[in-house]
């Protein structure tokens, strides 16, 4: 399981600090304004929004590439691109799954990575390349859904506390509240198929087109 | 005099023996006089009528006035290549509580080339306890113009309904020239009101809608579509990426959206909402 501690650390070279999902402009209209509504907001991505996704698509990636399934696997990737609900977010699911490939194939070279590169050449959201990457280091499923859950909140809590309505300590604490939720949606995903796809984050989308349009951003989306 | 009592809703689920199975399977050509329907089956109280003499606008009616649990409804249609075609439907579909089964809805859609589809319902009520499955399937030319606008309402907002437990599972799928571009899944299950009450899910939304449009120049029309939005009071937003624009909406009140979505429409598309829509 060391890998994923590298691969979901900050300094993994994917540039997830430049993405917030839509939550600087959640911040900007005060539907995040403090550790409270900014922990009510991850909870919901996690239950019912692109958390809840991206565990299920990673859990379907890692097991058709665990299959040497190309075609199944070829299925996650165009499903897991059609369903981002923006531009923005199309391409922070993108972007880093692409940059995330990129650097597994150079230090962490593994048939399941070099297999996908084979059978499919567009591009590859996040949660996908990282249940490839796992699937292929024979890495736990049920370990990659709950780390990469967590690597998820810590982004976006991250991204909340150089918003500013939040500090240091508050973002730790609100991680460390999530860790059931974390664990409820790695279960979820690690027993779902594809057919469990499904969200109903309606301001968090919303969320994320209006930030393409907002005047002064820190962030890609 | 007696008050008027609320009616039943309980009352409205029905047997499994006469729940309806509604089929509308249309196939529209291009011809002489412009595009006509080369072949309709309509079947299970669902009718296509098309009230305009001039351009192919279609109407679907449901002459049994709403589904319940069990009942189906299968919509096929086929745009041959440089067909045009609006479709609606007469009024809101409303989906009654449900004594456990969901509601299905399919609407498969085949376009070819060059063919042009605008797929605009009237809103879709959900009542409280009602169960509502739906699949959108279209599959598309590379050249095609399609603008798909849905819409939901989550209870009876205007009587005061409390919205209890429900299902509404929907998923999009859109394939064009064989590869899914765009996909949209929806799932609420279980305790609508709390869900639709959480910050970054409805936010106290009891409407929502999403409009896709998918055409070779969508991205150059995004600047259109945001100022099609101005003046808006639903919490909506605009993006356009992979030849699709997608916008948007969210509100309390479902009039709010129904007004709002409306307008984007008619700007958008430049020109007025089939007539059913204004009444």
């Amino acid at each position: 399981m060391l890998p994923l501690l590298v691969w979901l650390s900050p300094a993994f070279p994917v540039g997830a600090f430049a993405y917030s999902h839509g939550l600087e402009w959640a911040v900007e209209t005060g539907q995040v304004k403090d550790a409270a509504t900014a922990e009510a907001w991850l909870a919901d991505l996690l239950a019912l929004g692109s958390g809840r996704n991206d565990a299920v698509l990673l859990a379907a990636a890692w097991r058709a590439a665990a299959a040497t399934d190309d075609e199944a696997l070829c299925g996650v990737c165009e499903l897991a691109n059609a369903l981002q609900p923006s531009r923005e977010r199309h391409l922070e699911a993108t972007q880093q799954g692409n940059a995330f490939l990129l650097a597994v194939r150079t230090a962490w070279p593994c048939a399941a990575v070099d297999r996908l590169a084979a059978c499919w050449n567009g591009d590859v959201a996040y949660p996908v390349a990282l249940g490839v990457a796992a699937a292929g280091h024979g890495v736990p499923l049920g370990a990659t859904l709950e780390a990469a859950l967590l690597a998820f909140v810590g982004n976006l809590v991250s991204a909340v506390v150089r918003l500013g309505p939040i500090g240091q300590t508050d973002g730790q604490r609100i991680i460390a509240a999530l860790v059931s939720e974390v664990r409820r949606a790695a279960a979820f995903a690690e027993a779902s198929t594809l057919d469990d796809v499904g969200s109903a984050a309606f301001r968090s989308d919303i969320a994320s087109l209006r930030h393409e349009t907002q005047y002064s951003r820190l962030f890609r989306s | 005099m007696l008050g008027q009592s609320k009616p039943d809703v309980q009352a409205w689920a029905v047997p499994a023996s006469i729940r309806a199975r509604g089929v509308i399977d249309a196939r529209f050509a291009r011809t002489g006089r412009g595009t006509q329907a080369m072949a309709l089956r309509e079947a299970g109280g669902y009718r296509l009528k098309f009230p305009k003499a001039a351009g192919c606008e279609a109407v679907l009616i449901n002459t049994g006035g709403g589904m319940t649990g069990g009942d189906r409804l299968d919509v096929s249609l086929t745009l041959d290549a440089g067909a045009e075609a609006v479709l609606t439907t007469q009024s809101a579909e409303k989906v009654y509580r449900s004594d456990g089964s969901a509601a299905e809805i399919t609407v498969a859609a085949e376009l070819g080339a060059g063919a042009r589809l605008s797929w605009l319902p009237q809103e879709c009520i959900l009542f409280s306890g009602s169960r509502l499955r739906r699949r959108l399937r279209v599959a598309m030319a590379e050249d095609v113009t399609l603008t798909l606008a849905e819409s939901v309402v989550f209870g009876r907002v205007a009587s005061g309904e409390t919205l209890g437990e429900g299902l509404f599972d929907d998923r999009w799928e859109i394939r064009r020239g064989g590869g899914l571009v765009f996909a949209e899944a929806v799932r609420l299950d279980g305790p609508l009101a709390a869900t639709l009450a959480r910050p970054a899910l409805g936010g106290g939304a009891r409407a929502v809608a999403t409009v896709v449009h998918v055409a070779p120049d969508a991205e150059s029309r995004l600047e259109d579509a945001r100022a099609a939005l101005d003046g808006a009071s639903s919490d909506c937003g605009a993006s356009a990426w992979n030849g699709m624009l997608c916008v948007r909406f969210a509100a309390e009140a479902p009039a709010v959206l129904r007004a709002d979505l409306a307008r984007f429409l008619s700007v958008f598309r430049s020109g007025p909402l089939p007539r059913v829509w204004q009444c």
